[in-house]
């Protein structure tokens, strides 16, 4: 076992809550060891290029596909389950899956982390999102927006955020700061979005059992993109997009190359790898470094980490031979950032901070009801950012006690988050349908292929689930990786709750393909679709959309939750665990703006620490002993 | 190649001029010898519409080549796999409906608030 050095603060994970709270302390100094147990490009133009290459050459373009996982730390991949014809799920891969529906969801284990692969959505949560427990069910948080918007603010200018601040509060309803204006301008809608808003808006939907109708309006969503910066931002400041390897680069704006998740070739999207490019000197990245073990000591401080290294080509087994792969490194304070599931494995693994219990627990996600279809026009799917504009309307209000509330993202990439890539529409419509009627061919089949595909698109809705207990994360030491470390055990499924907001976004999805014009192609196949059940009568098939909350849940208090709300762990000083395991309520917005301004505000709080550490009162304290003696 | 040409137009509805665009033809051909071997192809070739059940698979195993750039899976095992990064993107299904191979290429910023192309039959031109 080697000792190293010493640091105020380690930081485990390089994603975008972890690289975040790196930069915030390192630009006040302070020596952070960020441990990221994927491997760090050695040159990141190479880095970027092969991601791409891998992803352009990948049969199946999966969320993981620009990347080859290293044997020694496997991670979740969507082609990990299957339907079965017959009901269930089989799932094979890194989660050992027990529950009665599946974790739906992936991520990565990369330097840079599932922030490399995101699409890029960042609106905020609705104040109200934070107390759900005036709607009776959830649990509420130990803060407010109010708390946390100077945080949204960071997290946009931090992130790069491109959204229309007027848009922002008419049609979602968020209160920003008189004068307030994101860094740069909404994106241009798509148009899918264009089509859908001439049809839709001002028009009035009906949820089965609720009185009031809902009024349809697309509205822009939020990017952590490159757009056109506002020179108003900053108080006439203006911003700067950054752009390549955390480059300043004014002119750096989303070229539309349609491949958000996973790999933007423009470096419009925000990657962590921005963030750490503009680390202070005093950050320093170890890759290949899987933290194995969190240390307190016996007062129950965090004072370090143990961490196995393996080696970028060869076998895992040859080096563990060697005995060189495990390592301590200590610090003042240690800040989990692994990912939801990652934090939570580690604090199993390390037998702590489980006061309440709660660790592992509340394993939420958004699923995703998707509808597809096609409109009565070519709109040219594929083009643009994923979703570039959203229906608001249902996330928010008295409805909510009913069902879960939901978002609805507009889908511009035609059908390939339901149905795979576009291979099965020309499939479908060039196979044989008997022994003597061949499919379609030449003219007619390019005709066809035009028709099918040119006016696809699919409606998102993506669902809140509520912190339920039973939903959690657990070891079992019969199931290991390479590096002996424990595999995550997950057991998951929906809540009442959650099947009736499903149920009611269908009702309220028929009603838009009508108005629409829509020819509706929804059907939930057993084999492609692993999470799929039955409710009051009806299949229904869902998505994970990767954004695992809730797995070391933020609190009042220590007896029912994990951490506080500076995602300080109650029961050991010195040690956080940040990212979208602490929030209490996965709302209905992409987390990724949430976790980053919750990381932002941590970053704060443990500076504070550091000072308070720091502080003169040390050197009174010694001046004291010095006249004792 | 003249006839592999010929064969794929007439199966794909895509002129030789266009199916000449990105050159793939030379590589989709090996792919097609490989797979299914000479014979197999020299029959298909000889009678693209037979209704033979081998023979309408392997065409629909060519068209599919030609509209995704991924071959369907060999009978000895395998899924389907993509031949090239370079058949991903010239595949003929983005060039179906007027647009590009998701992430091989960057129209612009704003390129996508535009309408769709003239998409469909006989409006194969790209931009």
């Amino acid at each position: 076992m080697t000792e190293e050095g010493r640091y105020d603060v380690i930081v485990v994970g390089g994603g975008v809550a972890g690289s975040l709270v790196a930069r915030h302390l390192g630009d006040q100094g302070r020596r952070v060891l960020v441990l990221e147990a994927g491997a760090r490009a050695g040159d990141q133009e190479q880095g970027h290029r092969e991601a791409g290459e891998r992803f352009l050459a990948a049969s199946a373009k999966v969320p993981g596909s620009p990347y080859s996982p290293h044997e020694a730390i496997p991670w979740p991949e969507v082609s990990d389950l299957t339907g079965v014809d017959s009901g269930g799920y089989r799932s094979e891969g890194y989660l050992v899956q027990r529950g009665t529906l599946p974790y739906a969801s992936g991520y990565v284990r990369v330097n840079g982390g599932t922030g490399n692969i995101w699409t890029g959505l960042t609106p905020r949560m609705l104040p109200e999102d934070f107390d759900t427990e005036a709607f009776g069910y959830g649990r509420s948080w130990p803060l407010t927006y109010a708390d946390l918007e100077p945080y949204y603010r960071a997290a946009e200018f931090a992130i790069g955020v491109s959204a229309d601040v007027d848009e922002q509060r008419g049609a979602v309803g968020l209160p920003f700061p008189e004068g307030y204006v994101f860094p740069m301008r909404g994106l241009p809608p798509s148009r899918v979005d264009t089509v859908m808003a001439a049809r839709l808006d001002g028009r009035r939907v009906k949820e089965p059992g609720v009185e009031e109708l809902v009024e349809l309006r697309v509205a822009g969503t939020p990017q952590g993109r490159n757009g056109v910066p506002n020179p108003r931002y900053g108080g006439g400041a203006g911003f700067e997009p950054v752009g390549a390897y955390g480059r300043p680069e004014p002119g750096s704006r989303c070229g539309g190359s349609a491949s958000c998740i996973p790999h933007c070739p423009s470096h419009a999207k925000y990657t962590p790898l921005k963030t750490q490019a503009r680390w202070a000197p005093s950050v320093t990245l170890q890759d290949r470094a899987v933290v194995s073990l969190i240390l307190v000591d016996p007062a129950g401080r965090a004072t370090g980490v143990e961490y196995l290294t393996y080696p970028q080509t060869g076998g895992v087994q040859q080096s563990r031979q060697a005995g060189t792969v495990r390592r301590t490194v200590h610090a003042d304070v240690v800040v989990l950032a692994a990912h939801a599931i990652e934090n939570a494995k580690l604090l199993l693994l390390s037998g702590i901070g489980n006061r309440s219990g709660q660790v592992g627990r509340n394993l939420m996600d958004h699923p995703v009801l998707l509808t597809w279809g096609l409109l009565p026009e070519q709109v040219g799917p594929y083009r643009g950012p994923g979703s570039t504009s959203g229906l608001e309307g249902f996330r928010a209000g008295p409805a909510r006690r009913l069902r879960a509330p939901f978002r609805i993202e507009i889908g511009n990439w035609g059908w390939v988050w339901a149905k795979g890539s576009v291979d099965t529409d020309v499939v479908e419509l060039m196979r044989a349908s008997g022994p003597h009627r061949p499919g379609l061919r030449g003219r007619e089949l390019r005709q066809a292929v035009a028709d099918r595909v040119g006016r696809q698109f699919t409606l998102q809705f993506e669902m809140e689930q509520s912190a339920d207990p039973a939903n959690r994360v657990t070891l079992d030491p019969r199931h290991r990786d390479l590096l002996g470390l424990p595999r995550p055990v997950v057991t998951y499924g929906l809540s009442t709750h959650v099947k009736e907001g499903i149920a009611a976004a269908k009702a309220v999805s028929d009603q838009i393909f009508t108005l629409l014009g829509a020819e509706d192609h929804t059907s939930f196949e057993a084999a492609n679709w692993p999470g799929r059940f039955e409710h009051r009568g009806r299949t229904y098939g869902y998505r994970g959309a990767g954004h695992a909350a809730g797995t070391h849940i933020m609190g009042a208090g220590p007896t029912t939750s994990v951490v506080d709300q500076w995602q300080r762990c109650w029961d050991h000083p010195g040690l956080y665990a940040v990212g979208c395991g602490s929030m209490p309520s996965v709302a209905t917005s992409n987390p990724t703006l949430t976790m980053a301004a919750l990381a932002l505000r941590s970053a704060e709080r443990i500076e504070a620490d550091l000072a308070e550490r720091d502080r003169p009162i040390t050197v009174t304290a010694n001046r004291a002993f010095g006249a004792a003696s | 190649m003249e006839e592999f040409l010929g064969l794929s137009s007439r199966l794909t509805g895509f002129d030789i001029d266009e199916l000449r665009e990105d050159d793939l033809a030379p590589e989709l051909l090996g792919v097609v010898l490989e797979q299914v071997g000479a014979e197999t192809y020299r029959r298909l070739a000889a009678a693209p519409d037979a209704r033979d059940e081998e023979l309408v698979a392997v065409a629909e195993a060519l068209i599919r080549l030609w509209y995704t750039g991924s071959w369907q899976g060999s009978a000895g095992g395998g899924g389907p796999f993509l031949v090239s990064p370079r058949a991903y993107a010239g595949a003929l299904v983005w060039r179906a409906i007027g647009g590009r191979a998701p992430g091989t290429s960057a129209p612009g910023f704003g390129s996508w608030a535009e309408p769709a192309e003239a998409a469909g039959a006989g409006a194969g031109r790209r931009r």
